[in-house]
């Protein structure tokens, strides 16, 4: 152990070139695969017709298949297989809406794709069925190396217009996965739409990989690895592959979040004999301690204010979430529904916080109104673990278990449709959503 | 979760190893002393979390019944101003539910219970803290019954709902002053702002009503003006 020590520390230059050299590769193979394991009962029925092409289209799915399969997952869709459709218009000009309307649709998509040299344009539009009023249309357009980011883009359009909520379907997922053979463990950090395709590994190593965290710009990953054989907190820079090491105090160091402006972060250390949670300003390495309890105060993860925290505090016996207002304000309790409930998630907009929460010697994801004080637990699968909102507040990710495997379960925010992302091989955890970059 | 159980593998060890030597037996039944007593506070620290918790939603769910109450015998006892309606032309009976039967003498408020009213109408008329003021008017009721000045806490309740545009609350609210306290001297008031209300919720007809009810109940108040000019202006 104390030899691995040693030598893993002069290993970290020798790390960063493997990092780099995995930065090239284009497209991991441990892609993960959506599989829906439940509709909601309440989704909107839309047409999503396949998109006509013209010109050298990239290989792949197809831009309208992608944006289907977008808005299925959000849990709020219920999109019409094309084979049902009495008819496959690709603009505004050529939809009947009484065709429409006999199948029950709400919504219907149609467009057009063309590529010109490296290019590559969709043009689409959004009809109303039962108003027969166009609602949304535009041409957009992108490499079509990034064909997937353009179909994104284009489901993040069709939500918005119907919703009026921001899609977060352009958004990232970070999750750490591991693979086993024999006896040794390999750990990866990877990123991947939140579709779970174009995954892409970011950190490889023996040692374990935890509690990965968007910056606000989406742009760096802060997380905890034990490459030197104990917990060290790194950022880590996503498009340079670069990666510091800025917490790596005696003992614990542990889950960081960050602050809204990107320049600290949150994060549980022991350095004084026992877990509380520090500030620490990035520019200059500056910490200030944020909680002073003989119990464990962990997981920090700031609120929608960006002033106050919520944590993980067992001063009451076992774990429950606290939240403080401001720095000096008094911790205040807000779980009160079992004995456990830890790793709290706030969501954007300050209504809800969930976390992990145990019932009957199973551990589910509940949430708690703010307001209210309602509690409302979500899953009905055990042993899960991790929660992570998306950035709109409608959707969220958590790491559950599948047989021995640990797999990501996308699932409505309020509880409704249920996803799973299980990895192509061995366990995924840790889901991170990223933050929408505007 | 890992996380959650590292410390506690090391909180004890970190601990026991500074018990060495002569003292070790003394420091070490110290240290379970300690240990015993944080297991307790933690335990005694969590029962009061758990009843601070239950207490505050004891109280928000009284304050739900009360007004759910409220809302039923504010439907029966307009069921019941139905039933009268037949008999509406007639002066002596037919004053409905906001009939002023006879002077009641009120409970004169103390200097206390004044300068907590006067710290409301402040909030309200001032710094215009409307939710605020909500809580604080709740509380000044429960605090002090059937006074004086409770009266015109539960008025100003109204006013502020009004203002807050939630209807359903202000008409309660109007509702209780016009009906339980119809002698007081901002019921006149009440009843013309509980017209006003149901204007605004759509229901012409009994607002209507009410604005009458002032005229003929409360001749010589500020409020039959107002009721006069209301009923003007929608004839008019």
């Amino acid at each position: 152990m104390r030899q691995g020590k040693h030598t893993v520390g002069h290993q970290f230059p020798l790390l960063i070139t493997v990092i780099l050299s995995l930065l090239a590769a284009p497209v991991s193979s441990d892609e993960l695969l959506i599989r829906i394991t439940k509709g909601a009962d309440s989704a909107i029925p839309i047409s999503v017709v396949p998109f006509t092409e013209s010109g050298q289209m990239p290989a792949g799915e197809k831009i309208s298949t992608i944006v289907r399969n977008d808005l299925q997952m959000s849990g709020e869709f219920d999109p019409l297989a094309p084979e049902e459709m009495l008819s496959l218009p690709s603009k505004g000009s050529e939809v009947y809406f009484r065709d429409w309307r006999l199948l029950g649709q709400r919504y219907v998509l149609v467009g057009q794709v063309s590529s010109s040299g490296d290019t590559l344009q969709a043009r689409y539009e959004l009809y109303d069925v039962s108003q027969e009023k166009r609602l949304a249309g535009a041409t957009a357009s992108a490499p079509k190396s990034a064909a997937r980011s353009l179909a994104h883009h284009i489901s993040d359009r069709v939500y918005k217009a119907i919703t009026g909520v921001q899609g977060a379907f352009s958004t990232k997922l970070a999750y750490v996965t591991l693979e086993r053979s024999g006896n040794k463990s390999v750990y990866r950090l990877q990123v991947s739409d939140v579709d779970g395709k174009r995954a892409r590994v970011r950190l490889e190593s023996d040692e374990p990989i935890l509690s990965p965290a968007w910056s606000p710009d989406a742009k760096k990953l802060a997380y905890v690895s034990f490459e030197t054989g104990k917990p060290a907190v790194y950022v880590h820079e996503l498009a340079s592959g670069q990666r510091q090491r800025v917490a790596d105090f005696q003992g614990l160091n542990s889950a960081p979040a960050w602050s809204d402006d990107g320049r600290s972060l949150l994060m549980t250390l022991s350095k004084d004999g026992n877990a509380e949670i520090y500030r620490m300003n990035l520019a200059n390495g500056d910490l200030k301690r944020l909680t002073n309890h003989w119990s464990i105060d962990t997981e920090p993860t700031y609120d929608h204010t960006g002033k106050g925290f919520f944590f993980t505090s067992d001063r009451s016996g076992g774990p429950q979430i606290y939240h403080k207002s401001s720095d000096n304000a008094e911790p205040r309790r807000i779980t009160f529904g079992s004995r456990y409930n830890a790793r709290p998630r706030p969501d954007a907009t300050g209504d809800f916080v969930y976390y992990v929460h145990q019932r009957d010697r199973s551990f589910h994801i509940a949430r708690t109104d703010l307001e209210s004080g309602e509690e409302t637990v979500l899953t009905r699968t055990e042993s899960d673990e991790s929660p992570s909102v998306s950035p709109n507040g409608r959707m969220l990710i958590y790491a559950t278990k599948q047989g021995e495997d640990s797999v990501l379960t996308v699932i409505a925010a309020d509880g409704g449709a249920a996803y799973s992302l299980p990895a192509s091989s061995g366990d995924v955890r840790e889901p991170a959503w990223s933050p929408i970059v505007r | 979760m890992a996380s959650m159980l590292l410390p506690l593998a090391f909180w004890p060890a970190a601990a026991w190893s500074q018990s060495s030597g002569s003292g070790s037996q003394a420091n070490a039944e110290l240290f379970y002393m300690i240990q015993q007593l944080q297991t307790e506070v933690r335990q005694l620290r969590g029962e009061v979390e758990e009843q601070r918790n239950q207490i505050d939603r004891l109280n928000r769910q009284s304050r739900d019944r009360y007004i759910d109450l409220d809302q039923r015998i504010l439907k029966l006892s307009s069921e019941l101003s139905d039933l009268d309606k037949p008999a509406a032309s007639d002066p002596v009976t037919g004053q409905g539910s906001e009939a002023a039967v006879e002077q009641r003498e009120y409970r004169q408020p103390s200097a206390e219970e004044r300068k907590e009213y006067e710290a409301l109408q402040t909030l309200i008329r001032k710094d215009k803290k409307f939710n605020e003021a909500i809580n604080g008017l709740y509380d000044f009721i429960d605090k002090y019954e059937e006074g004086d000045l409770t009266v015109n806490a539960y008025y100003w309740l109204g006013e502020v709902y009004l203002a807050e545009n939630q209807l359903e609350q202000a008409k309660q609210a109007f509702t209780i002053v016009a009906t339980r306290y119809g002698d007081h001297r901002k019921a006149s008031d009440a009843v013309y702002k509980l017209g006003v209300t149901l204007d605004r919720l759509g229901e012409t007809a009994e607002a209507a009503r009410r604005m009458e009810a002032v005229i003929r109940n409360y001749p010589d108040s500020n409020a039959a003006s107002l009721a006069k000019t209301f009923l003007d202006d929608k004839t008019g």
